[in-house]
């Protein structure tokens, strides 16, 4: 008798322990996300700032699908070469315009493959 | 005879738990709570930038909105009214196709108000 009555209250025990582990699984499962965020800087530079035709100051004009680099089109795969080129060149820095239609998808593609050229400060020219 | 019978009966809800433990032991290292996201927005993916960063920023839906911790702004202008120090760095989260004129405009509004170093938040892409 006694033996008996110790394996059904076993029983139970693990019955009401998986429903709380189940419970536990899904509400991690649910409130969880895996998406980790990395950050960009963005400044604008007001019209004043920036020197019309310096030198050691390459043109980036961003479009929809490609990159106009010193009035060069320019596809984005050959962009992080062409930059590198231009910093050995003795260019310390970009100034980038944007077409109207970009998204801030491109925008930021197009910055964080500008980053990957090092000791080249970016200026964002003022839209408005 | 009986206890073979139990037996059976007892080992596979033992292996379940195991698995059920595993997943969810899982889900707690690898997973981490999301703070409140407004729905519709996809954030803007990039590839080798510094992981990682915090989460809470001003989000800008695709049309504009603007979005604190689930609670939508009327304006930018309140947005700065509201916000203690411009000198702290502020975070934007925008919509991948929000339109980069509109957030250059933001940007440099933000800059004119005070604010000296400003950030985007992109998503890690996998």
């Amino acid at each position: 008798m006694s033996l008996k009555r110790v394996r059904n209250r076993r029983r139970a025990s693990i019955t009401s322990l998986i429903d709380v582990i189940f419970l536990l699984l899904l509400f991690f499962m649910l409130a969880s996300t895996f998406s980790k965020f990395s950050e960009i800087d963005i400044a604008v530079a007001n019209a004043s700032g920036i020197g019309q035709s310096s030198t050691d100051v390459a043109s980036l004009h961003i479009q929809s699908d490609h990159v106009f680099c010193n009035e060069t089109e320019t596809p984005d795969v050959e962009l992080v070469s062409r930059l590198g080129e231009l910093r050995a060149a003795g260019t310390r820095g970009v100034r980038i315009s944007l077409a109207g239609e970009v998204s801030t998808q491109r925008l930021v593609d197009v910055l964080s493959l500008v980053k990957q050229v090092p000791g080249l400060t970016i200026q964002i020219e003022d839209p408005s | 005879m009986k206890r073979q019978f139990k037996a059976s009966k007892r080992e596979p809800i033992i292996s379940l738990i195991n698995i059920v433990f595993l997943i969810l032991i899982f889900f707690m290292v690898a997973g981490s709570l999301s703070a409140n996201r407004p729905s519709g927005i996809e954030f803007v993916q990039a590839e080798g930038l510094e992981c990682c960063t915090a989460e809470e920023a001003l989000d800008i839906l695709a049309d504009g909105t603007l979005v604190r911790q689930g609670e939508r702004l009327a304006s930018l202008e309140q947005f700065i009214a509201e916000t203690e120090s411009l000198e702290t760095t502020i975070r934007l989260r925008p919509d991948r196709e929000f339109p980069a004129r509109d957030l250059l405009q933001s940007v440099s509004t933000l800059q004119d108000a005070g604010a000296t170093h400003i950030v985007v938040l992109t998503e890690q892409a996998t």
